[in-house]
């Protein structure tokens, strides 16, 4: 009997070692080794191509998935554009479009269907939490991502297969207090600012550089992305006596403007259009009877004819104004087909996302399809752009009279006297 | 001084709602004894559906509110005819009917956020009044009247109407009840249809008033059952009192400190309340053998 218990307990050993053994071997594998495995390297492959594969990551569900809804519309206008022109030297863009939800999760797992199994070596990613979380794996595959969609400071230089062709926030927080304090000259400055990446290090930003434009931030007060109930942020503002309230990063605050008006709010707001886009802030001052001075991306269609244009398709596809985000993955697959072009000069399999990363950074200064210029830092893949204020009022009839009140070039962004 | 009044005054709009959605929703639960977590679900659609009438079919306000009460109570009849009766036929456990609950709820979330979007929808109807450092609007007031009138109806429909009596037989003892041939299942419907009337004057005012959003249900429905477990099983208007309470509460945690902090401040009240005294403030003893 006792022989028999023993040889039992060894048959199990046995078979918890192999077992073991079996599962420590596959844990070693990545999935892309397995399907390299299955399948012919990928790089080897593909130096003709049917398609280019092109991605784009934005929230098309959940709290911010108009947002997402948005950017693809933009993103389809461009692509549809260009392949109905027959592509890129005859090979067309083959478009893959996954929802990151805007959170780093959500973006993690759309990377790697988008990178592992459609082989996308290049896509655009908007929101700050996904586009950090997605950095390092960016690195790690070689896939370049075009931030379209997030202007947190944490995201200049931490990966050098990350760029952006969206104002850096700073620049904004930088010319809006500039701004409050030279030429509208009001010093009392309450900030709402929402409580992500995005906001925290905005609100210390501001912090820093609303002293040296001599302007006293009366308070500031923290909001939960998602929220939808304001009264008590509105009713501290109120208390603040401030002259101009700052609002910091966007989703939410076209609902904080909704109700600030309702709770007895109607101090001048300032805030930043690439998030909320023009429409929303646009809406909620004509609603609210407001006045709301925003930083935008100079994407005035006086200067960039191809702006009215995109425009006008945009307006019919989604009945609103594009903001300069959508502008910005408007011209998305356009900087790409640049890059191809680029890339495609030095022969070999050009479309691949160290060949782009290394096409882009070669050149630099781009001019987009839109008619904005560009120029890319090559040490943090952040960007720079000429921009405006505008100044929207909305009127007791609920209709708003949208004006731009100042123009800055990149020179004097970079030269203005508060500019840390 | 005047931001803490400011803030209670906050608070009481935003209680009226919770305090409706606590006396509608322990209405139902202690009639059905099963957590009816689908009614932030129908919250969601009042909301929209009101929204809807007025803005999309052009309706005046006075008939978008009668019917979406109609649309609501629909809603609730639709529940309890397609998901809570073939499950109740099917099983006796409570767990196949609190799952679905929670199914319906996304469900109803999710069809509102593809046809409607995931913006806020408002129904601007908002006067504000402002009296030195207060301020306040005519939802504000429309809210705390339509708490106190919610009420009134619960009552004078448990203790004036036949069928309300017959529903408080069922809700102390449904075995009991049956046996002496009260029609439980007509029971059922009649408070689905009433608890979710109801719950859509809760809706339109918060439509009117901050606006309604795809996934607004799962904070309203967290309130509800916060307001229900404080208030004590078995006790309707303590969940309605405790509804009000939380409201308030809420509005008043960000006086010293920013409003991110609400959500944890609140949660952790209720828990230690909840292990000190697990019953709840109004209700009876022998709640967990009930339910």
């Amino acid at each position: 009997m006792n022989a028999k218990k023993s040889r039992l307990l060894l048959r199990h050993l046995v078979l918890i070692l192999i077992l073991s053994g079996t599962l420590l071997v596959f844990s070693n594998l990545r999935p892309s080794t397995l399907l390299a495995a299955s399948s012919p390297n990928p790089r080897a492959a593909l130096t003709k191509y049917d398609t280019y594969k092109i991605g784009l990551q934005e929230p098309l569900s959940g709290p911010m998935g108009s947002i997402g809804q948005d950017e693809s519309a933009a993103f389809n206008i461009a692509i549809n554009e260009i392949n109905a022109q027959g592509g890129v030297d005859g090979i067309k863009f083959e478009p893959d479009i996954e929802d990151n939800l805007a959170t780093a999760d959500g973006g993690i797992a759309a990377f790697n269907k988008m990178v592992e199994l459609d082989k996308v070596p290049i896509m655009e990613v908007g929101f700050t939490a996904p586009v950090r979380a997605e950095a390092a794996l960016a690195t790690k595959h070689e896939a370049v991502i075009i931030n379209c969609g997030a202007f947190s400071p944490a995201l200049l230089g931490i990966s050098p297969y990350l760029f952006q062709i969206l104002t850096s926030a700073n620049d904004e927080y930088s010319l809006m207090f500039y701004f409050v304090s030279n030429v509208l000259h009001l010093k009392r400055v309450g900030v709402v600012w929402r409580n992500d990446d995005t906001g925290s290090t905005g609100i210390a930003y501001i912090k820093k550089i609303a002293s040296k434009a001599g302007i006293d931030i009366v308070g500031d007060e923290p909001i939960n992305t998602g929220s939808s109930d304001f009264k008590a942020e509105v009713a501290k503002a109120r208390s603040w006596n401030a002259e101009f309230i700052y609002l910091v990063s966007g989703g939410e605050m076209s609902t904080f403007l909704q109700q600030a008006t309702a709770g007895g709010l109607t101090v001048p707001f300032g805030c930043y259009s690439s998030q909320m886009g023009h429409s929303d802030i646009q809406k909620a001052t004509a609603e609210n009877h407001l006045v709301v001075y925003y930083t935008s991306a100079d994407i005035s269609p006086d200067k960039y004819p191809m702006v009215k244009a995109f425009a006008d398709k945009y307006a019919a596809a989604t009945g609103g104004q594009p903001a300069s985000g959508q502008v910005n993955t408007y011209d998305f697959p356009y900087l790409v087909a640049d890059l191809i072009n680029l890339s495609k000069q030095q022969g070999g399999e050009y479309y691949t996302g160290a060949r782009l990363r290394d096409a882009l950074l070669k050149q630099l200064n781009f001019t987009l399809h839109s008619g904005i210029q560009i120029t890319f830092d090559p040490q943090t893949g952040g960007s720079h752009q000429p921009m405006v204020i505008y100044k929207t009022t909305g009127d007791a009839q609920g209709k708003f009279v949208s004006n731009v009140v100042a123009s800055y070039t990149l020179d004097q962004i970079n030269n203005l006297p508060d500019y840390p | 001084m005047g931001l803490l009044l400011q803030l209670v005054i906050d608070g009481l709009a935003n209680g009226g709602v919770y305090g409706i959605v606590g006396i509608t929703l322990a209405l139902i639960i202690n009639t059905k004894k099963t957590f009816h977590i689908a009614h932030g679900g129908v919250f969601v659609f009042a909301g929209f559906i009101a929204w809807a009438f007025i803005y999309d079919a052009g309706l005046s306000l006075w008939l978008s509110v009668i019917l979406t009460v109609i649309g609501a109570a629909v809603a609730g009849i639709l529940i309890e005819l397609l998901v809570y009766r073939p499950i109740g036929r099917r099983s006796s456990s409570p767990l196949p009917g609190l799952l679905a609950s929670i199914g319906v709820m996304y469900i109803l979330q999710s069809a509102m956020s593809i046809i409607f979007g995931t913006y806020p929808k408002i129904i601007k109807v908002q006067k504000t009044y402002v009296l030195g450092a207060i301020s306040f609007t005519n939802v504000y007031v429309a809210a705390v009247i339509a708490f106190i009138l919610c009420c009134l109806t619960i009552y004078v429909f448990l203790n004036k109407t036949k069928l309300g009596i017959h529903t408080k037989a069922v809700c102390e003892n449904p075995r009991l009840s049956k046996i002496w041939g009260i029609n439980s299942i007509r029971i059922e419907f009649s408070v689905m249809a009433i608890g979710s009337a109801l719950l859509g004057i809760a809706s339109l005012l918060q439509t009117a008033d901050i606006g309604i959003t795809a996934y607004a249900g799962w904070n309203v429905i967290l309130i509800g059952l916060m307001a229900y477990l404080i208030g004590g099983m078995g006790s309707i208007f303590g969940a309605g009192l405790i509804g009000l309470c939380l409201g308030v509460i809420q509005a008043v945690i960000p006086w010293k400190i920013p409003n991110i902090w609400t959500p944890f401040i609140l949660f952790t009240i209720i828990f230690v309340f909840m292990v000190v005294r697990h019953r709840g403030l109004f209700g009876r003893k022998i709640w967990t053998h009930e339910v």
